[in-house]
This record gives structure tokens, C-alpha cells and sequence, in this order.
């Protein structure tokens, strides 16, 4: 049995997490381990008190993302069978953590964007939050662009 | 062959530490090379108390902590082991530095406790995992009650 047999990756679709995706991968199938996708659907803040219909401005996005992380899993499908995805609603470091939380994966694979040559700027504030509040050990990469 | 560079206080974490590091020697085909850093403490003596020039101390610490490396270091298998540096330093900088010129692929580090105070991450931590350029693995002692206790690594050691 091996350590990691249960890897979560959070993933929004962007570089930093695609390059935690690609980590991820490769250590689920170099240690035969279940994959985890989770996609947190953050709901954007300048649209709430618009007075709009929440399923008229909300659900075309909801659905988009769906379909691209649906994509996203056929992919990592061929090389790890072991995969699921799932999707949650609301602030994503609390959507993830909560994730975390209840299934208590064995490893926290987080792609982040490094200092972007400001000296003093944190890791995004996902992954920064993920770090440091995850009971899980976490493992940070940058994505390549801006290493 | 990976690279993995684990980073270890000498405290009961190292011990942590070093299983996560190996496990992902073992996963990834790598070996694992422990960094401690000696940290140099300024202080400002009092008048008239003779201090000894740091930098001595700081080297007599360095030969410490290299033997107790490489105590730890026999924990690790042998055919995993890549070896034990010890630096004179700010930990953060020495595992920034260290871990470029190992050209490491991941930087295995610990957190504090994890608990309802001290859930946050450690200075030196975040310093690291801000700064780094490469994968960084956090470790994070658990509470008894969450820790499933791997087979010791020292029962494998070749």
C-alpha cells in the first residue's frame, strides 16, 4: 500500500494549476493512487446585489466550467483511471479546506503563482490559505512561466 | 534520478519530515539529501562578559548538528540516502540556496503543529514556500487522534 493513495489537486483552470494538475498526475500514477479533481465554482462577487437572476448570469458559467473540467478529467482519464472530479460553490480556500477536511486525502498537490518579481508578494491566496490551514501534508509548484 | 532535499530541525519532526521525503523518493525514483542550518543567534553581550566570536561557535554547532544528521540520515535507506549538508544561516535563505544548488526537483519542509492555535504556517516555512522556485512538500505533524503511523523507515534501511 502506498502512502499517498489518495492525492486531491484543486484546479481553476489557470497556469499555476495546471502545473499542479501535471504534478498531481504524475504522482498518482507513479504511486497507483486515486485522483481527486475538485473544482470550486467562486462565484463572482461583483454580480451579487445586482438585482439579476442568479440562474440567468450564474448557470451559463457554472456550466461552461463544467464542461472544461469534464474535458479536463477525459484527459487525466487515459493516463490515471483512478480519477473523479467533484465541484463545489462558494469561496474556494473554505470550499477546499471544508473538501480536505471530510475526506482527508493523503496529499494536497496546489499549483501557485509564485512572487511575480515583487519581492514580498505572497503565493496566491488559495494556496496560501491551503497551506497554511490544511491538515494535510501540501505540495506547492509554481507554475513554469514563472519560475 | 529525482532530487529530493529535505530540510530538518533536529526536532521530533525531523523524523516526519524524512518519511514524506522518502516516500517521495520511492515514488518519484529519487534519493533524498538531508540540509539542517545553523542558525546564528545576535546578541548583544553585557558590558564587561567576554563572548566568543560567533563564528566559532557557529562552526562547533555545525559539527554538532552535521553528527546528528547523520544519525538521522541512517534511518533512511541506503540506497535512498544522497547525503547530508549543513549550512551556517537564516534557515530560509540556506534552504533557498541549498535547494538551487542541488538543483533539487522537490524541498521537503515542516510545519508547525497542527492544532487549533497553532495551525498557522511557521515563518521560516512561508518563507520558503514564498520564495522557492521549485515544488514544495509541507509537512505537518498531526495530532494523535489523525496520525496513521507508516511503517518505520528505519525497518526498511538497507
Amino acid at each position: 500500500m502506498t502512502k499517498f493513495a489518495n492525492i486531491l489537486v484543486p484546479v481553476d483552470f489557470g497556469a499555476p494549476s495546471r502545473r499542479g494538475l501535471e504534478l498531481a498526475v504524475d504522482l498518482a500514477r507513479r504511486n497507483g493512487a486515486r485522483l481527486t479533481l475538485l473544482h470550486v465554482f467562486d462565484v463572482p462577487v461583483s454580480y451579487a446585489g445586482m438585482g439579476l437572476s442568479p440562474t440567468e448570469l450564474l448557470a451559463p458559467m457554472w456550466d461552461a466550467e463544467q464542461e472544461e473540467l469534464d474535458r479536463v478529467l477525459a484527459k487525466v482519464r487515459d493516463e490515471i483511471p483512478e480519477v473523479s472530479r467533484e465541484t463545489a460553490r462558494g469561496v474556494p480556500w473554505r470550499e477546499i479546506l471544508a473538501f480536505i477536511e471530510q475526506r482527508r486525502p493523503d496529499l494536497v498537490v496546489m499549483g501557485t503563482h509564485g512572487r511575480h518579481g515583487v519581492p514580498r508578494a505572497l503565493l496566491g491566496s488559495v494556496a496560501e490559505k491551503i497551506v497554511r490551514l490544511s491538515p494535510c501534508p501540501v505540495l506547492t509548484v509554481r507554475a513554469e512561466d514563472e519560475a | 534520478m529525482k532530487r529530493i532535499l529535505a530540510a530538518v530541525d533536529l526536532t521530533s519532526t525531523a523524523h516526519l519530515i524524512i518519511r514524506h521525503a522518502v516516500e517521495l523518493a520511492r515514488s518519484m525514483g529519487g534519493r533524498v539529501r538531508l540540509l539542517h542550518s545553523v542558525v546564528i543567534a545576535p546578541q548583544v553581550p553585557p558590558p564587561g562578559v567576554f563572548v566568543p566570536l560567533t563564528s566559532f561557535r557557529a562552526h562547533e554547532l555545525a559539527d554538532a548538528a552535521r553528527t546528528a544528521m547523520e544519525s538521522l540520515e541512517e534511518s533512511i535507506p541506503r540506497e535512498l540516502r544522497d547525503g547530508v549538508v549543513v549550512e551556517i544561516g537564516h534557515a530560509a535563505d540556506c534552504v533557498c540556496e541549498a535547494a538551487r544548488a542541488y538543483d533539487a526537483d522537490v524541498v521537503v519542509i515542516g510545519a508547525h503543529d497542527y492544532g487549533l492555535i497553532s495551525r498557522a504556517l511557521g515563518t521560516t516555512a512561508a518563507r520558503i514556500v514564498n520564495r522557492m522556485d521549485r515544488p514544495v512538500f509541507v509537512v505537518r505533524p498531526m495530532p494523535t487522534s489523525h496520525v496513521v503511523e507508516p511503517e518505520p523507515v528505519s525497518a526498511k534501511a538497507g
